[in-house]
């Protein structure tokens, strides 16, 4: 701790140069002046205590180096200061106060009581102040290293200004822009502003923090992650300046321009009209940067004597040096943009989707815009011939392009009629409505749908759908599909071999030799093949493999996946009764089906996706309501959120 | 960034569809297809235009052009306090003016601005339509004098309003269909720009959506 200076009388001519007017106009300019103070006597944690907005109480408490007790009975008397003794010295100020006013003033004003302790004395001394006076004598107590400055009943016998004065919420305000501004210049020392009866401290800052975490703990993370470092040095000018600016991709309402000269908070308007200039260019209007400056000048050439609350300094070369700073934040600006440019943007609001949400969203759908919907929903039958009615036009189609089935079979086998009607309950009227009266905008990914449903953006999944999709068209054209011919037929033994030695194929027969598993298949598929060739349009003759169902028009599987197909049907397949079986032969042949190979080529998919598939899905797909939990579906963002977002110029 | 972005579709003929994958997280990128092309078109006018000093050279009007600005007599008087500034402002930006009190507020008589710049910018054909942003300049000038608008005037001014008008104007509007060429010349152009993520008015180009994998 170093020693504390000397205070002594100043010299009447200086008393007479230094022309101040009232010092203290509000409770957050005695809190200046005592911050200041309390910095100069290099303090490194300061703790601000107050009660009705600073008027009833203001306590300061530091941990500085205190006030020497020869001092104390002329520390409130004017133009006294540790600071200062000749004029000449205020050319070379670089402490903060120098011109002995600011507890002198405020005890004219106030009750003012000073507790200190100097690293040389034993105890902790106390003093009371009236009118620059010492009121009663120096009483010795207890205290902690540093000085309390208890300012109480601030403008007591200045009614009028307490009158003036508005109310304590906004003394309050002024006061934490004070304190959150010092302590974002002063990263090394911690602050404390606390309301009296309060249990949380509003603003908290560390002891050694850095200038972000500062920013951070008093303006917000918002500002805190869009503020990148500027400095800048001219040796010409010979100033130096440092600080924390937003990018231009940052606008906030509210201006903030923080400007520290010599370690000084004070106003420049024309540096503030330059630096908003600059980036007026680059923000909506009305936006504002947030912008902390610290510019350091040579003393010499700042006055800072211009005003009573020391708030507004002039300094020399001020239109050049402004220029320089100017062209120093331009820079930063415009080379600064690229560098961060993600971490910046994955940070925009983002409408990551709740389950709950979509549920909600998918209720409200059913409730109250789809109230005629709604009965029909409840009156399943209704629905059922809906959806019969819906799938004979699709027969017309089919009609068209397979002349050879003129007919259509209508299948009365109870479980296949059980397991339409499955799908038909299962199917949620609100998907169906999202999905078939989407627009189609892209591939977001190889298995990702872009769409757009009146406003809103979808991002669907189209694994599922088309899987999906399939099985349903197992279900409603068993028994009538058309049939996709191999020219040369495969035999059935080669094709079971092929499968048996894929990797990919999960090799789960355990006892059981591939030999023996492939005969098995082979005469398996060979025993069911007129139920195949009757109801699935597989046909099987001898031992070769012709034809697989043809389940959309242009549209074939990957024969990559045959093998392993045919695999799944014999293994996976429960062949002993009815209803599993149609099922599993339906479910199979839906997975064989909606299988994309990623190593096809990426533009033919495309075309096939947005002509064949989707199309396809928008028209044909019933969607089980479980799509709208497994994420299959997920409302991304909808057209009047991006059109806040974009303004129009 | 915005080399990964992989175009999807366009939304509405209004926005351009993209995705990106980065560091394993998967986003929807939007982006305004105006906006984009403003951008684009304003860095290449600043290019084209911007280095030019000939081009700022401040000429006669033939016709002076007076410009009244309703303003009350509070605000009248601080602009008349503050003409000095209003002055170093305005020839910042290559105007010459004069400025007298009037009974709706105060009146302005344009008497010199960088023409060849105008005309050379702007692709309109009339007279009176070269100095609109003249005037727009001033207007907001006076304005800012008087504590009305937010904006503030730059040296720069006149130049930076010129060419964002420009940009503007020229740019793909909304309801405009493109094709995959289009969209894909858009986001080459954009990737090029030093500051791709604003409009020419300071607008955001894009919107990144977080989706779930």
């Amino acid at each position: 701790m170093s020693e504390p200076g000397e205070i002594r009388k100043l010299d009447e001519v200086v008393v007479n140069r230094i022309a101040a007017g009232e010092v203290i106009q509000r409770p957050a300019n005695a809190l200046k002046e005592l911050l200041e103070n309390s910095l100069d006597a290099k303090s490194t944690n300061i703790f601000v205590n107050l009660k009705n907005g600073g008027l009833k109480l203001l306590q300061i408490q530091d941990n500085g180096t205190g006030i020497r007790k020869e001092d104390l009975p002329i520390v409130c008397e004017r133009f006294t200061t540790s600071k200062l003794s000749k004029f000449e010295d205020l050319t070379t100020i670089s402490t903060f106060g120098f011109r002995g006013e600011a507890l002198a003033s405020i005890s004219h004003v106030a009750h003012l009581t000073i507790v200190t302790k100097t690293s040389n004395n034993q105890c902790a001394f106390k003093a009371q102040y009236v009118d620059g006076q010492l009121k009663g004598p120096i009483k010795p107590c207890a205290s902690n290293q540093g000085t309390q400055i208890t300012v109480e009943d601030l403008f007591y016998n200045v009614p009028m200004r307490s009158k003036v004065l508005k109310s304590p919420t906004e003394e309050f305000v002024k006061i934490a822009n004070v304190v959150g501004k010092y302590a974002i210049h002063n990263p090394s020392v911690g602050f404390v502003l606390k309301r009296q009866g309060e249990t949380v401290s509003d603003i908290k800052t560390n002891a050694n923090s850095s200038y972000v975490d500062n920013i951070r703990a008093i303006y917000g993370d918002s500002i805190a992650k869009e503020v990148f470092e500027i400095e800048h040095e001219d040796d010409i000018l010979k100033f130096k300046m440092h600080g924390f600016i937003t990018n231009v991709n940052y606008s906030t309402k509210k201006q903030v321009f923080i400007l520290f000269i010599n370690n000084r908070l004070v106003d420049s308007t024309a540096l503030k009209k330059a630096v908003e200039q600059e980036y007026s260019i680059h923000l909506p209007s009305g936006g504002h940067p947030f912008v902390y400056l610290s510019l350091t000048l040579d003393p010499k050439n700042v006055d800072v004597n211009v005003h009573p609350t020391k708030h507004e300094v002039h300094f020399l070369h001020e239109d050049e040096i402004i220029e320089s700073a100017r062209k120093a934040v331009e820079a930063k600006l415009l080379g600064a943009n690229r560098s961060r440019v993600f971490y910046t943007q994955a940070k925009l609001p983002s409408t990551s989707l709740n389950i709950e949400a979509e549920e909600a969203l998918l209720q409200k759908l059913n409730t109250s815009d789809r109230k005629v919907r709604d009965n029909n929903l409840v009156r399943t039958d209704s629905a059922v011939q809906k959806l019969d009615k819906f799938f004979s036009s699709h027969c017309k189609d089919a009609e068209k392009e397979v002349p050879e089935k003129v007919i259509r079979r209508d299948i009365k086998l109870t479980s296949v009629l059980s397991m339409r009607r499955e799908v038909c309950i299962e199917c949620s009227l609100a998907l169906r409505d999202i999905i078939s009266d989407s627009i189609y905008v892209g591939l977001a990914d190889i298995e990702e749908v872009l769409v757009q449903h009146n406003t809103t953006l979808y991002m669907l999944h189209l694994k599922t759908l088309k899987e999906e999709l399939f099985y349903q068209f197992m279900l409603f054209d068993f028994g009538n599909f058309a049939a996709i011919k191999f020219k040369n037929p495969l035999s059935l033994s080669a094709l079971i071999d092929i499968g048996l030695n894929d990797p990919d194929f999960d090799f789960d027969q355990i006892g059981r030799s591939k030999i023996e598993i492939k005969e098995d298949a082979v005469k398996r598929l060979c025993s069911k093949k007129e139920m195949l060739i009757d109801y699935f349009s597989i046909e099987i003759n001898g031992d070769d493999l012709c034809t697989i169902p043809l389940l959309l028009e242009n549209y074939v599987p990957d024969m990559s996946r045959l093998p392993s197909y045919l695999l799944h049907l014999v293994c996976d397949v429960n062949w002993k009764k009815e209803e599993p079986c149609f099922r599993g032969i339906c479910r199979e042949t839906a997975r064989f089906y909606s299988y994309c190979n990623p190593n096809d080529d990426i533009e033919k998919y495309r075309w096939n996706v947005e002509h064949v598939l989707y199309p396809a899905i928008k028209k044909h797909l019933k969607p089980p309501k479980k799509l709208a939990n497994d994420k299959s579906i997920t409302n991304l963002i909808g057209l009047p959120t991006l059109y806040r977002v974009f303004e129009r110029c | 960034m915005l080399e990964n972005l992989r175009i999807i579709g366009q939304v509405n003929a209004e926005f351009i569809a993209t995705s990106l994958v980065h560091e394993g997280n998967r986003y929807l990128v939007l982006l305004d297809q105006h906006a984009v092309d403003e951008r684009i078109r304003l860095e290449r006018l600043r290019l084209e235009f911007g280095n030019d000093k000939q081009l700022f050279k401040r000429e006669s009007l033939n016709f002076p052009i007076k410009l009244t600005i309703d303003m009350t007599e509070k605000h009248a008087k601080l602009v008349m306090s503050g003409l000095a500034g209003i002055h170093r402002d305005l020839q910042a930006s290559g105007i010459l003016c004069s400025i007298e009190r009037c009974a709706e507020g105060v009146t302005a008589l344009i008497r010199e601005a960088p023409l060849q710049m105008l005309r050379k910018i702007i692709k309109r054909d009339s007279y009176e339509n070269y100095l609109t942003p003249v005037k727009d300049v001033v207007t907001k000038t006076v304005l800012n004098e008087a504590n009305i608008t937010d904006r503030l005037s730059g040296r720069t001014m006149l130049f930076s309003h010129v060419l964002a008008t420009e940009a503007c104007a020229r740019a793909i509007k909304f309801g405009h269909a493109l094709d995959r060429q289009a969209m894909d010349n858009l986001l080459l152009g954009l990737a090029q720009c030093h500051l791709p993520f604003q409009c020419a008015h300071g607008r955001p180009t894009l919107q990144v959506v977080h989706y779930p994998n």
